[in-house]
Formats: structure tokens, sequence, C-alpha cells
């Protein structure tokens, strides 16, 4: 089993999919070799070659590498036969007594062609002064030893800025596009003009054409970082706008590209990346790369922001940006750059036999007892995270309610396996979970866009995210659907599990109280609100028009509640009326002169609810102390109702919401639900009717999970769900 | 005439032969047929060899698809350990087995379900790599939910 827990393996650098990320762990000299498009494999090896060095660029399948203080400088090219590193002579740069040092000396390098070409350079950037340094490659009689070259381009830069040679600007984002080099200063690109003579090398630069102006919506900081990519294809330009967070984090929120087109010399938007992927290092002097990879990788510009140890990742075409956490940078303070070769990599001279072995060519894939212990360690702590990240999503796919933000919160990871619920179809485990205990609670998070959903019968909480709860309010709620109304005039009908919005015609006044008939999905859907005297009312097959009903100015009807085809309502003065066949006659009649009494209550809130046919009312005193239940008779008479049976109703206070129907397993029958924010702990809690008398339910079947705390919602009550809903 | 046998091979190197119509119901090994016969050892590298035995037996034992879904969930309930599900669920992903994957990742859930964060973590053997402000900023962010 010791050679299950292997640890070290390779990274298929070959299958060119996407490049690869390379970690340095000059703590004992490892590389890390690591993607985001996998970011649990990742593969530490020791190459000799990198060993104390980093990569600082590849061209023409040559890497460019230097030691950590840029003293010593390397080319490298693992994938000839026989492998080639070349040393360059020790670059020892003066730097300017009165400045302080840069660690790193060194911002921006070139190759501008295989060593062996005639005529070719290294050619590197200076971070502190604008002055070029570089390394003619290819020998002669002359020139049999590498030395390098540093000479100053001030005097040019000033004459294409403008500015004075002691206010010179340094060079940037270095890149080749089309054969060419360019680079950015201030505002505008330059191209680099390289001409190598046998015994000496011209550098000039020519102004190509102004930098597009960087986006600055609004809302978002005006700072952004910009970078120069080039490709065989095209230039292109990105902006990444980015917020200071806590005064020390850098975090993009808007990233912009532009692509040169070189008919008009116009920056144009690009709208898609397509195949193509780039990466561009937040952090690291404005490194950048594009790369083509296979297309389902494609269309991203990646963030390396190497400080926090994250990727952020800008979809072109969607416009969205997603952060990953690249978990093995957690490890190590390390170098991190893009190894992006052509070809095969390293990898096929490479073996993991379990062995520290060392092949002809030096190079070295360790694997000691150190790391064997970290591979068994690694296991042990962290079962999880050896999942491939599909197989975490789906995981989470499974989990609802408390459970599935739980899960979320153990780790970064599964915080990015598990995005905030926003779905557009029930979750999984809603399509077969306890539906049969609907009718179920419904809380709006109006700051979070969140819909949460508490089964009566097992307390479990489900979350959906809604933008549209967030600056709605629900109407009436039956079938499975919410009718919300939007502001004071726009009304929707919004299924919460298929997040299907149906709107309904613009109305130019507010009503208090809604109703519907049937799902607006049955040709028999009737909307019908009351505000005072009057009536509006809907059909939804019909015309897209409100109707109005006005009625003598001494109604005031409030409570519509349909029953069949008949609509009913509290009036003032404690009556109870009724419109008949509601969409055939338009006749209110008042069915009780005055509600029933009790002298236990003082201060009554009524309800109206249907049940087969009947009308029953509850009076209910100041919620949590006493409630009666009345039913209407033939004679037109309110008649006591001792018991419900099998039956179960299901109060909302904050909509005026109630809803009477069979109860779903034996322990709920003959019971009334309250919803309710508790005043002390302000959690919701339902409270109980049972025989006459209240019980607050503290454990038990129906104690809920409910660890809620609710700043801005509103509680209601939803009647059933698409699959129940229609029996009622 | 006798039925064909692919091979499947492990990632600590163990072979298992398994009758080419239950193995096609991995959706890898069904291209990796169609593509080139698949005439010799199919590596797994990824599957070890205790995982993938519990495979072939999932494959080997395969009901009339009227009978499917209670089978897969019985086997599932069969293995109740999160890292046997955990393996079975990578293999299943690997080798494209849409409800064996389906099964081990329900039974995982159902598994943590109720539990609290921390027994979350245990469960899984997640090492919180959270700093305590970023904790709090996730619990303050779903109080309720805690």
């Amino acid at each position: 089993m010791q050679q299950q827990k292997q640890w070290i393996c390779l990274p298929p650098l070959s299958v060119n999919y996407y490049p690869w990320l390379v970690a340095f762990d000059h703590t004992n000299g490892d590389q890390i070799f690591y993607n985001i498009h996998d970011p649990l494999s990742c593969y530490r090896c020791r190459i000799p070659e990198l060993v104390g060095k980093h990569i600082q660029a590849c061209f023409h399948g040559w890497v460019v590498l230097s030691d950590p203080q840029q003293t010593h400088w390397f080319l490298w090219n693992p994938t000839a036969p026989p492998p080639r590193l070349i040393c360059l002579p020790r670059l020892l740069l003066k730097q300017d007594p009165r400045n302080i040092p840069y660690a790193f000396p060194i911002k921006e390098c070139y190759l501008s062609s295989p060593p062996d070409v005639p005529g070719s350079i290294l050619l590197l950037i200076r971070c502190d002064k604008p002055n070029f340094v570089l390394c003619r490659l290819d020998s002669s009689k002359k020139r049999k030893t590498l030395r390098w070259i540093e000479m100053s381009y001030a005097e040019q830069l000033s004459s294409i800025t403008g500015y004075g040679m002691e206010m010179a600007d340094t060079l940037a984002c270095l890149t080749c596009y089309n054969g060419e080099v360019y680079a950015t200063v201030s505002t505008c690109v330059v191209k680099i003009h390289i001409v190598v003579k046998e015994k000496s090398v011209m550098i000039s630069l020519v102004p190509f054409v102004n930098l597009p102006k960087p986006p600055n919506p609004s809302g978002v900081h005006p700072s952004s970082q910009k970078f120069l990519i080039g490709s065989s294809l095209e230039l292109l330009v990105i902006f990444v706008g980015v917020v200071l967070l806590d005064g020390l984090k850098l975090k993009p929120v808007n990233v912009c590209l532009y692509k040169l087109d070189l008919t008009s010399m116009v920056w144009v938007e690009k709208e898609d990346l397509k195949d193509t992927v780039l990466y561009v290092d937040m952090v690291g002097g404005y490194r950048s790369s594009a790369c083509a990879v296979v297309s389902e990788f494609g269309g991203y510009v990646h963030i390396l922001h190497k400080i926090d140890k994250v990727v952020y990742s800008y979809n072109v075409k969607d416009k969205t940006i997603s952060k990953s956490f690249m978990r093995c940078l957690d490890w190590i303070p390390s170098h991190v750059a893009v190894w992006q070769m052509p070809g095969p990599g390293p990898e096929f001279r490479l073996q993991s036999d379990g062995k520290c072995k060392a092949k002809k060519d030096g190079m070295v894939v360790r694997s000691t007892n150190v790391a064997a212990k970290e591979v068994v360690q690694e296991e042990i702590v962290s079962n999880l995270l050896n999942l491939p990240f599909h197989a975490l999503e789906m995981i989470l796919e499974f989990c609802v309610g408390v459970e599935y933000l739980n899960f979320r919160a153990t780790c970064k990871l599964c915080h990015l396996a598990a995005p905030l619920i926003n779905r557009k179809v029930p979750q999984r485990r809603l399509k077969t979970y306890s539906l049969v205990s609907s009718p179920w609670l419904m809380v709006f998070d109006k700051r979070g866009g969140i819909i949460t959903f508490t089964d009566p019968m097992f307390g479990d909480n489900y979350f959906i995210r809604a933008k549209i709860v967030s600056d709605s309010r629900i109407a009436c709620s039956r079938y499975g659907w919410l009718l919300l109304l939007i502001g004071d005039y726009r009304l929707v009908f919004f299924n919460p599990f298929t997040s299907e919005i149906r709107e309904l015609p613009a109305r130019d006044t507010c009503s208090e109280s809604f109703c519907f008939s049937a799902p607006p999905t049955s040709p028999d859907c009737i909307v019908v609100g009351f505000s005072g005297s009057h009536v509006f009312f809907h059909f939804v097959v019909g015309e897209p028009i409100w109707y109005e009903l006005v009625l003598d100015i001494s109604f005031y009807l409030k409570f519509p509640t349909f029953c069949g085809r008949d609509v009913y309502g509290f009036c003032n003065g404690g009556r109870v009326g009724v419109f008949r066949e509601f969409g055939q006659c338009y006749v209110w009649e008042i069915v009780a002169d005055r509600l029933p009494t009790s002298s236990r209550y003082a201060a009554v809130a009524y309800f109206l609810t249907t049940c087969n046919q009947h009308l029953l009312l509850l009076m209910v005193e100041d919620f949590g102390e006493a409630v009666e239940v009345f039913k209407l008779t033939k004679e037109l008479e309110w008649e006591k109702v001792d018991g419900l049976g099998r039956l179960a109703i299901y109060v909302c206070d904050a909509l005026s919401t109630c809803l009477c129907m069979a109860a779903k397993t034996p322990e709920m029958e003959n019971k009334i639900f309250f919803s309710r924010l508790h005043s002390k702990t302000e959690r919701l809690c339902f409270t109980l009717w049972k025989h006459a008398c209240f019980t607050r339910l503290m454990a038990g079947i129906l104690s809920m999970k409910l660890g809620w705390r609710i700043p801005i919602n509103i509680p209601t009550i939803m009647r059933g769900l698409n699959q129940l809903g229609a029996s009622f | 005439m006798s039925k064909k046998t692919l091979t499947l091979m492990s990632k600590d190197k163990q072979l298992f032969n398994i009758e080419e119509h239950l193995a096609v119901q991995s959706v890898t090994i069904r291209n990796m047929v169609k593509e080139d016969g698949a005439s010799s050892v199919i590596p797994l590298p990824r599957v070890d060899s205790e995982t993938l035995a519990l495979v072939i037996e999932y494959l080997n034992r395969q009901q009339a698809p009227e009978e499917d879904e209670d089978y897969v969930k019985k086997f599932v309930d069969e293995r109740g350990e999160i890292p046997t599900l955990l393996e079975l669920a990578q293999a299943a992903l690997d080798l494209d087995i849409k409800k064996l994957m389906d099964a081990a990742c329900m039974k995982v859930a159902d598994l943590i379900k109720d539990f609290t964060l921390e027994e979350v973590r245990e469960a899984l053997r997640i090492e919180n790599d959270r700093t305590p402000e970023e904790e709090k900023a996730i619990r303050d962010e779903f109080q309720w939910a805690f």
C-alpha cells in the first residue's frame, strides 16, 4: 500500500491542454506544478536545473531562469536532445545609492530567438532606471565569451513622452507580437526595434499607438492595472480594475480587454477570447502571457494574486469573475511562474519509481522518506480534498439547507465547490425530499436575495437564491406560486423552484391585498386585488389589462379569499361578503353581518380560509394566547368548530395568509400552526394550537432547527408545491 | 461462443477481468472500446484495487433497469463509511458511471446531514484552512444558519 500513498507524480506537461503554473519551494528545492483547471492535482518534483531558481519567462522553447536575486541568469531548453543549460555571466548592476535598492532589479525579459540563431539576444529591462541590459548569445570569433551590455533609453523615451530625462519612466509590459517587440510607457505603446550587427546592437523606440483609456465604471475604484499581451495573431490590452480592501489587499472587480485593429489602429473591445487563456500577474511586475488551449478551458483571463494565494478568473464572454484558491500555494512562500512550453515537457525523462533516482541528464525526482510521510499525513488530514472538484460539487448538490452551508464553510475549497445557491432548477434533493410535508414556510432575506424554505414536518431548512426577492414582497402564495409585488405597482408570478417569472400588466394604483384563483399556468387563473372600495382583477389568459370595480364608498374590503370561483372578503363593520361566480358576475353580497364575538378576547385578529367549499373564520387573540375557529353555515351563521379532524391550519400573520388543508401526517392533524418571530431570541418558531389552547413547541416533531435571525424578512406560508398544490 | 473480457488495471497495478458487456456500463470504458477495441489492459491510474473491486462488484451485479435504482442505493448503503464512499465516488466519476456516482455522493450527503460545521470537518477529514477572521466573516454572513 505504500505505493498507493505515493504522492510524487509528474505533471503531464506534454499534454498541451493548458499552461501549468510552477511554484518554487525554496525550502527544499522542489517545484510544484499545478493548474487551475484541476486544483486538486498538483505535482511535486525536483528538477535540478530549476533548484534555487525562478522562471522568468518562456520563449522559443527556452526557459529564462534566474536566481532569486537576479544576479545569475540561465537559459534552459528542457526539450532539446540533449537538454541544454546555458549559464550567462554574473549580472552586477549598479543601483543608485540614493534610492532604496530593488530586491528584484529586473522586471522584464525577452529572448529574441533561440541562442544558436545569429543575432540572438536576451534583453532585460531594469526596474530602477530607463536602461536596457542585454546579452548577445551568438558567439563569434571576436566575441568568444558572453557579456552583459547596459544602455540607456532615457533620451528616446523623453522624446516620446515629452517629459524631461529626469522624469523618464521605465518600459513595462514587454511583449512580442507578430515578430516584433512592444512595451508600454505612460499612455502609449512603443515598438522596440532591435538591430543586431556584427559589433553592435542598436535598439530604438518607436511610438506605435496610444493605449485605450481605462474604463472607470461607477462604483469601481479608479485604480486599474494594465497589461499588454501579444501573440502571433493580435495585440491585446487588459485593464484590471482593482479595489483596495482593508487598505492592503487588491481585489480585481472589473476587467476590460481591447484588441488592436491594425487597419484603423484603433483599440476595439474584445468580447470573447474563445480558445485562448491569458495569465496576468497582479503582483509580479505586470507580467502576462497568452496561451492557446483546448476550447473547454479557453475564454478566461486568469489574474494571479500570489500574495493572497488566489486566482481570479475572468470569463470574457460572460463578464464574470470567479475566485479560485490555489491550495498548493498555501504550503510555501513561493515564486510562481507560468510554464508555457511548446511540445513535450521534461516529464518524458522523469520517472517516479518510489526511489530517489538520478537520471543521466541529471534530473532527479525526489521521493524521500520525508515526502512519503507528508503524503500519508496529507491523506489523513484531508481525505476529502483528494476528490476531484467535480465530485465535491456533486456531493454538495445533494446537500441542502444548513448542511449545505456547513459543508460550504468547512474550508476554502468547499466554498469554491459550493457557490451560494443560485440554481435554475430545483436542488436535486428537493426533487425527492419531504415534499409531502408541504406547505412550507418561506422566508425572504431581502439583503442577500435568499429564500429559505422550512419543512414543517422535519424542520429542515432549504435555501434558494433568487434576486427577485431583494426588492419585492409576497402579495399572495398558492399552488406553488408566489404573487410578488415589486414596488407599488408591478406584479409578477414567481415560481421559486423553477425561477419562472410571469409578468402581469402594469397597474397604476396600488392595492392592499391580493388573491388568485388558480396557478398562472391555468386558463382559470384570475388575480383579484382589494383596495378600499375598489376591486381590481385580471384574467391571466385574457387581455393584458386590469379591470376595476368600484363599490359604494361605504364598503372597505380586505382579505380576498377564493372559495371555488367565489371571492370572499372582510368588509368594514365586522361584515363578511362574497362575489359569487367571480368573472361572470360582479355583485358584492354581504353574507354575514357581524363577526362572532367572545368575551374572552381583547385584541383579536381575523383570518378567512376555505376548506371543502366551506368558509372558515379564525379569531386569534394577540398571537400566542387563544384562537377560535368558526364555520359559515348554510344559514349564514357562524358556527364554532370544536375540532379540525384530519385538517391542519397554517397561519402567517405578516401577510394575513391562512391555509386549511389535510394534515400530511397523523401528528399534524387537528392543529393550527403559526409562524412568528420569537420576540426574545429573534428566532422564527412555530406555535401550535390544539384543543382550544396554545402550546409553544420547543421539542418534538415540530421543533425547528430554526437558528434564524431575520434582519429584513417577510415570512409567509407557501401553499403547496407545484406537485401537490392543485388539490387546494 | 465465449463473451469478450476486458482487463482493468488499478493504480496499484492489480488486474481485474470483467466481461465487456458489463464493463461498458462505464461510459469511459465504452468510449475506449469504441475507439480502439480496448484490446489491451485499461489502466485506471486514480482507482486503487480495493475500490476497483467494489466497482467491478457493482458492474457484475447489474440488475434489470427497473430494479437498478434500488440496487445501487442498497449497494452504497452497505458501504456506508465515508472514506469508502469518497473513493467510490471518485472511481465512479473517472469511469463515468452516473448512477453509482450519484448514489455515492448522495450517501455522503446523507451521512453528514445534521452535522455541525466541526463535525463535517471531522467526518470528511477536512483541514480548516480559514483564518479566524475568515471564519468569523463566514459565520457573520450566515449567522442565521450556524
